[in-house]
């Protein structure tokens, strides 16, 4: 059963709605800004890559379910799914809402800390399986990959998979113990690169098998040829280059792809200095000297680290990019780490035909996700 | 085309908890049986009912010992004693954890944003902040069992527990580990208890319940005989009326069975006057044995599936062939599994 992707929902703080989100991309916009709904005297980190716009819903459900529920419903619009009977609707998340819990213990007004599935479950009204994977970094693809296992056993046609996050005050906290420097922007791989920036954004895709989107003769953007999960069982923050290999790997096997055959690596590039010099060492050990004829790049650096739906969001601007035949830049690209020594698209677009690419997503926890997808060949 | 989790064939083969009756199966079951729990005497009030006499540091040792809550130390060693009941030692690659926990993580944010607040975020230690996130839980029984095939946190409400165990089975099926440490790990927040007081949850528990589960052919190959299998499960969201019915009749089908072929039905039950269970039960015209886990032990969100199932298990053994689990949240999902017994008996 082949597994396709029909549809696309996406918002960061380079623009809403796909369309946005790709002229932001061919812009080569930073969303970096100060801090809009976060205090900054509590914070050495004064900036994020907020997305300006309020979602009407915020206030009953929490911002990253009120964006969530915005992206899944372009994406439901963008396939022209009528019903959402039997479909399945599997969320990443790396914190949930978790600021408006915050905010409600601050003020002792309660929060209904809902899982982001059950939330959107209110308006959607699917009946399919809803399920919320908070895996840190990795949820989204983690969500993507369980998806595709559901229409792949043939237990579904169709499937909303993705991932939604937006600020917190803990999470601001967490990476300012972890790194105290103070980025007013995210630069993977550049060898000045001062660390992460969290961002927020939302990413939905619809995976139908291809008998389904036949049957609906609707646009098909590619193919999830197969993923692959991995656990460091180690450090809880700092990334194990053997379970990034391990991870990878299993990508390739279940795709039943060859490392050659791979055109992009969407990279998970963080922009410290630890994730960025693990990565490529460990896309080194999979693809050998392929790895330096293939393009990469790391969208971090437009729209932030986006935590939990930074797969999601990484695996749509791949099926974007497949579409458009280009490749999105890693920007801040000025002085290449010595360590990082890739092809990282560095600053500008670049036309490129991708067949098949691999899209890495590594959390917190050493939680690690890859994903194989493809141009979908009839 | 892939199977499906029915079609493979899943087993449990081991168990662990931790609960407030007792750190052992065996006190979780006198609990829901002989009723060891007493509502009326609620310790302090608080209609929280906590896990006491754990010695963590005898239990799971002192390596960062201090900077784990509560559900995580709970969950470490019902981790380990899972491992130990399923004679699991040396298969850390091909091992993964899944965990499902609605407030795991909350106490720590409650403490963490408290600190941000009044001193910045310098007053956060470096070593416990990363605690704060939701999946932590998981993570911290990944680091202490070596489990590298995958690690998952399922935030689910009050279904996240026996939701854990749906994806698990679909992993196992799919070849993405062949041992799986799933289970519900929770520690009550004072924030958190004060809502749930407020919406007439009588009385709520914390702690952990986790559940080994592989392939049958897994098992048998290295010799374990199984507690129970996996006979099929079904999850769809609560949205009114007949959403139990609709649960349980759809799982029925993936599982070719009618209802009255069911010797037990272990719910979660109701706190108040409205009690959809047992509406759709009758509804259902089921006539076999009913135990509703609310007004036995009480509410334990993500933990309440997992000891509904270790409950279940235990019937099993006492000669229930087949055992329908089943546990709801409002808003949330309606989630369901049916448990039989292996071909031979054991524990």
């Amino acid at each position: 059963m082949r597994v396709v992707c029909t549809g696309i929902g996406i918002t960061t703080s380079i623009g809403a709605g796909k369309d946005g989100f790709w002229q932001g991309v061919l812009q080569h916009k930073c969303g970096a800004q100060p801090l809009i709904r976060i205090n900054e005297n509590n914070f050495s980190k004064k900036y994020a890559y907020e997305i300006s716009e309020d979602f009407v819903k915020e206030k009953e459900l929490g911002r990253a379910s009120a964006l969530a529920l915005y992206t899944v419903g372009e994406a439901i619009t963008d396939a022209r799914l009528i019903s959402l009977d039997n479909v399945p609707l599997i969320i990443g998340t790396g914190l949930c809402d978790f600021k408006a819990y915050e905010d409600s213990v601050l003020t002792n007004e309660y929060f209904n800390c809902e899982s982001i599935a059950t939330n959107l479950n209110r308006y959607l009204n699917n009946t399919g399986f809803s399920l919320t994977i908070s895996t840190g970094c990795a949820a989204g693809n983690y969500a993507i990959g369980y998806a595709y296992d559901l229409i792949k056993s043939g237990q579904v046609e169709v499937a909303v998979a993705g991932g939604s996050e937006c600020l917190a005050n803990v999470m601001f906290g967490i990476l300012d113990r972890v790194n105290p420097a103070e980025p007013t922007c995210c630069q993977p791989f550049n060898a000045q690169r001062k660390g992460v920036l969290l961002g927020e954004g939302s990413a939905f895709l619809i995976l139908e098998s291809i008998d389904s989107a036949k049957i609906r003769k609707t646009k098909i953007y590619g193919e999830v040829f197969g993923y692959g999960l991995s656990c460091d069982a180690g450090h809880p923050t700092a990334p194990d280059k053997m379970g990034l290999v391990e991870a990878m790997n299993k990508a390739l096997n279940d795709s039943g792809c060859k490392p050659e055959e791979i055109d992009y690596i969407a990279m998970h590039g963080t922009g410290t200095v630890l994730n960025d010099i693990t990565e490529t060492a460990a896309v080194k050990d999979v693809f050998g000297s392929h790895s330096y004829k293939l393009a990469t790049s790391s969208i971090k650096g437009m729209v932030g680290h986006t935590g939990g739906a930074s797969g999601a969001v990484s695996t749509a601007a791949t099926f974007l990019a497949m579409e458009k035949e280009i490749i999105p830049p890693t920007i801040g690209l000025t002085q290449p780490d010595p360590l990082c020594d890739l092809d990282y698209t560095p600053n500008k677009c670049r036309g490129h035909v991708v067949n098949k690419a691999l899209i890495n997503a590594f959390g917190f926890g050493g939680n690690n996700c890859c994903i194989v997808v493809g141009r979908y060949r009839g | 085309m892939r199977k499906t989790a029915e079609q493979e064939g899943i087993v449990i083969s081991g168990v662990g908890v931790v609960s407030p009756w007792g750190l052992t199966h065996k006190d979780l079951v006198n609990a829901f049986l002989y009723g060891e729990k007493e509502f009326t005497k609620s310790r302090d009030d608080s209609c929280c009912e906590k896990v006491e006499n754990f010695a963590a540091e005898e239990l799971i040792g002192k390596n960062g010992l201090r900077y784990l809550n509560s559900a995580t130390r709970y969950g470490i060693y019902a981790a380990l004693q899972c491992l130990q009941s399923a004679n699991l030692l040396n298969q850390k690659e091909k091992m993964g954890v899944i965990i499902g926990s609605h407030l795991g993580h909350l106490d720590m944010l409650e403490k963490m944003i408290g600190e941000i607040l009044t001193e910045g975020s310098r007053a956060l230690s470096p070593l416990s902040s990363p605690n704060g996130a939701p999946n932590v839980i998981a993570s911290a029984i990944g680091s202490r069992t070596g489990g590298k095939a995958l690690n998952a946190t399922i935030h689910n409400g009050f279904t996240s527990g026996l939701d854990a165990l749906i994806y698990g089975c679909q992993m196992l099926t799919d070849g993405r580990a062949d041992f799986l440490l799933v289970g519900g790990a929770e520690g009550i927040s004072p924030y958190y208890l004060q809502w749930l007081k407020a919406h007439g949850f009588k009385h709520v528990f914390e702690g952990a319940g986790l559940i080994l589960v592989e392939k049958s052919a897994t098992a048998t190959a290295r010799g374990k005989l199984p507690q129970s299998k996996v006979v099929g499960c079904y999850s769809r969201p609560w949205q009114g009326g007949d959403s139990v019915q609709q649960c349980i009749i759809r799982l029925l089908g993936k599982t070719g069975l009618q209802i009255n072929q069911l010797d037990a039905v272990v719910c979660a039950g109701s706190f108040n006057r409205k009690k959809p269970e047992k509406v759709a039960l009758d509804k259902l015209g089921y006539m076999g044995s009913r135990y509703y886990c609310r007004e036995l032990i009480g509410e334990g969100l993500a933990v309440s599936g997992l000891f509904q199932i270790i409950f279940g298990l235990e019937l099993l053994q006492k000669g229930a062939k087949l055992v329908l689990v089943h546990q709801y949240g409002i808003p949330g999902n309606c989630s369901a599994i049916i448990l039989s017994q292996y071909e031979n008996k054991c524990w």
